[in-house]
């Protein structure tokens, strides 16, 4: 299990990350999400040892992260962190190596993680050769090589496709049901509400979100309702609470302010003709980032 | 921590060695070292009249000449060139030999001397030019039998005449007791010695730079730094860069003198001969002069102090590099940072280039310990004898001392810069990064 507790970090004068705390319990996968230059980065770095932290403590199964755990942590951050020149056998054993794995032992591991990403053939070429897609296996794989307790994926879909997302997707979930504890971070909320059970959300440093991502839907105030059916946008719209219609095809979604509102809703629809669909909805993370960071989202 | 540090350098040499280019460069090297020792061989072999000594045939119709040039050449060659020239009295009549030699193309000459009316009269005929040294020899020869001839007909006495050509006895005394009675030969081979010794530290140091240079760079520019660095400490990485880009300096030397051993042995065996005996004229003098005098014992002596401060200017340079390295987002700027290493390594090659001229400068000499200075100046001045123990001992105390304040202040800046992707404030971020404690 990760302990993040009350961790702050400055640099110079400039705070970067301030009194962020959050667990990772073991086979739990936990959203670290936030726009660019929130924080997520320097708090990756300050887990894998890379960074000194100002305060407080970050512990690791108990104990203080240091280069006495750190081979049980894998990282896969957002740039290309390979060597390029090497061959994917030769990256493999390099990185396998300072996570402290023999040969045989990574070997063995990367003949697994190959056939699992369906590049087997790719083993004794230089990375350089290969497509994005494919590097992006690579350096996922050499993520994980060491087999990690502990595992932070920064954009870990950058570049791939559908398919291949499928494919890492059955991997991270393989991971997962091996207790492995793993930090997701990425810009898409699909992809985070997929995955992660809990999340904090972070805004210039400081910690705007932070919880059960269930409980954090159901307590947030705003919903949305689906609806299918003849309705009058403008008369939606002039209900008092509703705070925005959109249309798309047959159907309408109707943001309002909170569950009450959805009666006065209902009492209207109730009077229109052909209703096939009448839904209230929690809203999308992407909908909760969006009101929580602002305006300041990036894709 | 240990397994670690070895994977690093087993990795980053594997890097280096284990590449086609640089065998494709060491087999270059062999080939350029084995050619250029065996130079002389090589000519001859693709032909050309080397082999060939140039008769000066002599048509002497005065009978005073040829004895007396034949007498001088034979003096002023014996001292200062191999001697490829006969000289011999011509059997055939002018024309025979001059259409002898058109026929042939031949470098042979001929020397005819005749008298009319009280003045000689010398023409030399040649197919083709003739080689500097050649005919000033033979020309000052010729001008040297005048000169007897003219003596020896004069009035003076043939007592006066060989007190006119007899040499002065001339002895020097020297009043210092310091000096070296060989110093006139150390000076000699000191001028050939040194750039010998300069050109491949200076070559290697350029390389252990490059090499820390380009692998931080390219670790730093790739983001790989991000996952090495979380398995290894920084320290441990900074450590394995210097040990790596030494080691690989290393190696290279060696294989610099197993290629000089190599070319060494081809010429022995092209040559058929022994290797002294292999080098002709005044390479072959030198070196006869170098193994049999004092100067080889001098060197051998002074070899321990001058490999310890090879050894330590190659991790201070290699040191300051790898920090600066560290500092730098591109390769493009290090290639900026590395210019006072450039400056500091030129400036000690051209100082100690000067230590011949300026003999025994006191300013020379306090260069001479000042580290980074003192890696090319501290040994050229010992082997040449301008420095003794004492004061190598204290370039290599405060080489140490550097050292020392590189790893321990160094380390501190290596481990801020390698994750440092901007070059924004970057001597505020050094200064800061010193004042944090390890």
């Amino acid at each position: 299990m990760l302990e993040v507790k009350n961790v702050t970090k400055y640099y110079g004068t400039n705070l970067a990350v301030n009194n962020l705390n959050f667990q990772v319990k073991d086979g739990e996968i936990f959203g670290l999400l936030g726009v660019n230059g929130a924080g997520k980065t320097t708090t990756f770095r300050m887990i894998t040892g890379l960074l000194d932290k100002t305060e407080g403590e970050i512990l690791f199964n108990g104990k203080k992260v240091d280069y006495s755990v750190t081979d049980q942590i894998g990282f896969l951050t957002e740039e290309r962190s390979l060597l390029t020149k090497l061959t994917v056998l030769e990256q493999a054993k390099f990185y396998g190596g300072l996570k402290g794995l023999t040969n045989d032992e990574i070997e063995t591991r990367l003949d697994y993680l190959l056939e699992k990403l369906e590049i087997k053939d790719y083993k004794t070429r230089k990375i350089k050769e290969l497509s994005k897609g494919n590097q992006q296996k690579v350096q996922f794989i050499m993520s994980i090589i060491n087999k990690p307790k502990l595992l932070i994926l920064d954009e870990p879909f950058s570049g791939l496709d559908p398919i291949n997302i499928e494919l890492f997707k059955n991997l991270i979930l393989e991971l997962k049901e091996e207790g492995t504890s793993i930090i997701f971070s990425s810009h898409r909320m699909d992809h985070v509400e997929y995955f992660c059970e809990s999340l904090c959300i972070l805004v210039k440093g400081n910690t705007v979100l932070s919880g059960n991502l269930k409980k954090i839907k159901s307590s947030f105030a705003k919903k949305n309702i689906i609806i299918e059916g003849d309705v009058d946008k403008d008369k939606l719209m002039s209900i008092k609470g509703v705070l925005n219609v959109e249309k798309s095809s047959q159907t309408y979604k109707v943001s309002i302010e909170n569950n009450d509102i959805s009666d006065s809703v209902f009492k209207y629809v109730s009077k229109c003709k052909n209703i096939k669909k009448f839904i209230v909805e929690e809203p999308t993370l992407n909908e909760i980032f969006i009101e929580k960071v602002g305006g300041a989202y990036e894709k | 921590m240990k397994n670690k540090l070895k994977l690093l350098i087993k990795d980053g040499l594997n890097k280096k060695l284990n590449t086609k280019w640089f065998k494709i460069v060491n087999i270059l090297l062999l080939v350029i070292i084995c050619l250029l020792l065996n130079l002389d061989t090589i000519i001859k072999i693709f032909g050309g009249d080397f082999d060939d000594p140039i008769e000066i045939n002599i048509i002497d119709s005065t009978g005073e000449f040829y004895d007396l040039i034949k007498e001088n050449y034979k003096i002023t060659t014996a001292t200062i060139k191999e001697n490829d020239v006969k000289i011999k009295k011509a059997k055939k009549s002018y024309n025979d030999l001059s259409k002898s030699i058109k026929d042939k193309e031949s470098n042979d000459i001929i020397v005819k001397i005749d008298k009319e009316l009280d003045e000689y009269k010398v023409d030399i005929t040649s197919f083709d030019y003739v080689d500097t040294v050649t005919i000033t020899l033979l020309t000052n020869s010729i001008n040297s039998a005048k000169q007897t001839i003219m003596l020896s007909n004069s009035s003076i006495d043939k007592e006066e005449l060989a007190n006119i050509y007899n040499p002065l006895e001339i002895n020097r005394t020297y009043l210092s007791k310091d000096l070296d009675e060989n110093h006139e030969m150390i000076e000699y081979i000191s001028t050939l010695l040194i750039p010998i010794f300069i050109i491949p530290f200076f070559l290697l140091i350029l390389l252990v730079i490059q090499m820390i240079g380009a692998e931080i760079n390219e670790e730093k520019s790739s983001k790989s730094m991000e996952i090495i660095i979380s398995s290894v400490s920084p320290k441990i990485h900074f450590i394995s860069k210097i040990i790596t880009s030494n080691l690989y300096a290393i190696i290279q030397s060696l294989l610099f003198v197993v290629y000089f051993v190599i070319g060494l042995f081809t010429r022995v065996l092209l040559t058929k001969t022994s290797l002294t005996n292999s080098f002709s004229g005044e390479i072959g003098e030198f070196i006869k002069t170098f193994l049999t005098s004092d100067i080889l014992k001098n060197v051998i002596k002074c070899l321990p102090w001058v490999i310890i401060m090879i050894l330590l200017s190659f991790i201070a340079y290699s040191l300051l590099a790898g920090i600066l390295a560290s500092m730098t987002t591109n390769q493009e700027d290090f290639q900026q940072l590395q210019t006072p290493l450039m400056i500091l390594i030129m400036a000690g090659y051209f100082i100690a280039m000067l230590a011949s001229t300026y003999e025994k400068s006191t300013f020379i000499i306090i260069l001479s310990v000042i580290p980074f200075l003192s890696s090319i100046i501290a040994p050229v001045l010992l082997i040449t004898g301008q420095i003794g123990i004492f004061e190598i001992s204290i370039a290599i105390f405060l080489l140490v001392f550097t050292i020392y304040i590189l790893i321990k202040f160094g380390s501190r800046i290596y481990k801020v810069g390698i994750l440092n992707y901007n070059s924004n404030n970057l001597w505020r971020k050094i200064l800061d990064a010193i004042k944090i404690k390890d």
